[in-house]
């Protein structure tokens, strides 16, 4: 459940980023961004939180290039420790302007379950390699065809942020393919219009309404999934809610600084 | 009637304290709830046929204290997530090892970032 919690956040961050085949000109994701939010799931009708998830960048040095790390982990709280521990680690170095990545490496850790993951994307070669560690698969590797703006989860999340939505009209769909798994998915984001949403201590804030689905269109989608971002220069993702076979998800903003 | 009705609610009582007792304590108001109307139904009743009222009492007071309970922990206690020193370590050596990766690739990469450019 709690991969489901941070990957349906990544997932629904995801779609919306890149309109065309043209990479995305990053005006709004600079290093040192901090991002908290709370994830809870709906039992029964009343909503308990569950896991924090933070987002966060950083500049990352190689000997003769700066890329921008983007950091998403997930960590149960101290009192879910005891029954189902969960530190899940996403990262993906990007190139700062375009936020196309270079490098992608998941590793979660959820009760007993482990999983290492990591995509190196070759674009010259239109080729990511996967490579996948968990039981019973040691240093698997996969190759994954891609083009010039196959993203990952992480850097597309970012990337749905840089869209320029004032420029939308409601119902305007995009779409994105990024990896996911060791596939290629294709993922639509429709935009819905602005609404006005309470983000935490922050007070309300006008935001981007827009819905997530896996696929070219949105006919395959069960339930909703929805994720807010503000109409601001902040570009924050304020809310995300998604319904899940067994109840809702909804993840949080509570705090931020840049 | 009110046997039974009592049985019901010490049943939600007894769910609602065990509940509150878990990290997901806020599901307790359910069955706390309904044990403590229940509970005050037979409670009302058998009093007002001079009965026994000792069991509906139990079960209205471990209703309460179920109440009690799950509202305390929602007040005074805060979620927090435990500082994972080993957590951290391992974001701090993943960064490392992600650059030996890149530098690894510098010249792929080179020629790529040059082509995305």
């Amino acid at each position: 459940m709690f991969q489901k919690i941070l990957y349906i956040s990544l997932f629904i961050g995801v779609g919306l980023f890149s309109t065309s085949s043209t990479s995305v000109e990053n005006k709004y994701i600079k290093s040192g961004e901090n991002l908290t939010f709370t994830a809870s799931f709906n039992v029964s009708g009343i909503m308990t939180d569950v896991a924090e998830v933070k987002m966060q960048t950083s500049t990352v040095k190689t000997k003769t290039r700066e890329l921008l790390r983007l950091k998403c982990t997930a960590s149960t709280y101290a009192k879910f420790d005891s029954y189902f521990r969960v530190r899940d680690l996403y990262e993906s170095y990007v190139n700062p302007e375009t936020l196309i990545p270079s490098l992608f490496k998941r590793n979660i850790e959820e009760g007993t379950y482990k999983k290492e993951l990591k995509y190196l994307f070759k674009r010259k070669s239109k080729v990511a390699i996967s490579t996948l560690n968990k039981k019973g698969r040691v240093n698997f590797k996969t190759n994954v065809p891609i083009d010039y703006n196959t993203m990952d989860i992480v850097s597309a999340i970012y990337s749905i942020r840089t869209l320029d939505f004032e420029s939308f009209n409601i119902g305007k769909r995009v779409t994105k393919q990024l990896v996911v798994d060791s596939k290629v998915e294709t993922v639509t984001v429709k935009y819905l219009g602005k609404e006005d949403i309470k983000v935490g201590k922050y007070g309300t804030k006008t935001c981007y309404k827009l819905s997530v689905g896996v696929g070219a269109g949105l006919k395959n989608v069960k339930g909703g999934k929805y994720i807010w971002i503000t109409a601001d220069n902040d570009r924050l993702p304020a809310l995300i809610k998604a319904s899940v076979p067994v109840g809702n998800i909804q993840i949080r903003l509570t705090n931020y600084n840049k | 009637m009110n046997k039974f009705l009592s049985i019901l609610g010490i049943i939600g009582a007894i769910l609602g304290l065990i509940i509150s007792f878990l990290p997901i304590s806020n599901l307790a108001i359910f069955p706390a709830v309904i044990g403590f109307i229940l509970g005050l139904i037979a409670y009302l009743s058998t009093k007002k046929k001079n009965g026994n009222t000792s069991f509906p009492r139990i079960v209205v007071l471990l209703s309460l204290l179920a109440i009690i309970i799950l509202t305390g922990k929602q007040l005074l206690f805060e979620d927090k997530v435990e500082n994972d020193t080993e957590f951290i370590e391992k974001t701090e050596q993943s960064e490392e090892d992600a650059v030996k990766e890149l530098e690894e690739l510098e010249e792929e990469l080179d020629e790529e970032l040059e082509e995305i450019e």
